[in-house]
């Protein structure tokens, strides 16, 4: 397969150069009309007035919470299984979004729970598991910090990554194991519990934190391969690094 | 205008939430390039020591 010549952090540095600016317009576009639907277009809610609101941000930090986390420890388990460096990285690379989307997650369900449950805090299921989640994800950062050499943190962070994923099963049918403050899933399959609007503005937010997740963790990518191959014949060739020569 | 600020007085809480996004995003990108232009100053200082380096050796190499 062709594709596996970006397999290696010297091929994928370029391309991911060029990949960032075409999802970085792609995930602008996306977030003006999610926003302008979201806060605009989209109709009141019956039974939450305009508190509602705040699912445009909820719902998709929340999402890429778990789907990051997901990704992070699939990145890590190849780079454990395969020895491969680039996939290592890439699990590095997504754990400070991962962590940031899950605090937004917490951070805006607490602005959203307390005017619909009168609390801004709640020790039931999906808020604890979320929360979880978030010490997870410290706990990947504080394992990479701790550790000197890279190639060992990798492994130690994989391990914990990988561990951690019988989380997000749990974060995700929370509301349906538990009998939880937390309301259930706003949209299923072949069920029309929200007005379309609502729906497209939602699912367009969904899609530009999607995009401006794959944006900020290709940036990061980035630096972390200067960081780790600095050194390399081809990190020293770049012309971005040589114009750092004094 | 005003009233779309006022967010059925919601106004706290929702832009308590968006705020907090755009703060974090912003705080993110703001991070991330940071840490690319340490990462470039770095790999370019390690080049540059690894080049006199080479050349040190190459000197004593050829004085020896």
């Amino acid at each position: 397969m062709s594709g596996f010549k970006y397999a290696s952090p010297a091929q994928f540095y370029p391309l991911a150069g060029k990949l960032i600016p075409v999802f970085l317009a792609l995930a602008t576009i996306l977030l003006v009309i999610g926003l302008t639907i979201g806060l605009y277009i989209a109709p009141i809610d019956v039974t939450q007035k305009d508190s509602y609101r705040i699912i445009f941000i909820h719902v998709p930090a929340a999402w890429m919470s778990m789907f990051l986390y997901v990704m992070m420890a699939v990145w890590y388990a190849v780079a454990l299984g395969a020895n491969t460096r680039l996939s290592a990285m890439m699990g590095q690379a997504i754990v400070p979004t991962g962590a940031l989307m899950t605090v937004l997650a917490l951070w805006t369900g607490s602005f959203w729970g307390k005017p619909t449950w009168g609390t801004y805090w709640e020790w039931d299921a999906r808020m604890t598991s979320e929360l979880v989640l978030l010490f997870l994800y410290l706990g990947v950062i504080a394992l990479r910090n701790a550790i000197d050499d890279p190639r060992r943190a990798d492994k130690a962070c994989g391990v914990l990554a990988i561990v951690g994923v019988v989380n997000v099963p749990i974060i995700y049918f929370s509301v349906q194991w538990w009998n939880t403050l937390h309301q259930g899933a706003t949209i299923s399959v072949g069920q029309k519990s929200i007005d379309s609007m609502m729906l497209t503005g939602l699912l367009v937010m969904v899609f530009a934190f999607w995009f401006y997740a794959i944006v900020i963790t290709l940036m990061r990518l980035r630096a972390v391969i200067l960081e780790r191959e600095a050194g390399a014949n081809w990190v020293s060739r770049l012309p971005e690094v040589k114009e750092e020569w004094r | 205008m005003k009233e779309f600020f006022a967010m059925g007085g919601y106004a706290f809480y929702i832009w308590m939430a968006y705020a907090a996004a755009a703060f974090l995003c912003v705080a993110e990108i703001i991070a991330v390039r940071a840490r690319m232009r340490k990462a470039r100053i770095m790999a370019a200082h390690r080049a540059e020591t690894d080049a006199t380096d080479k050349g040190a050796a190459r000197l004593t190499e050829a004085q020896s």
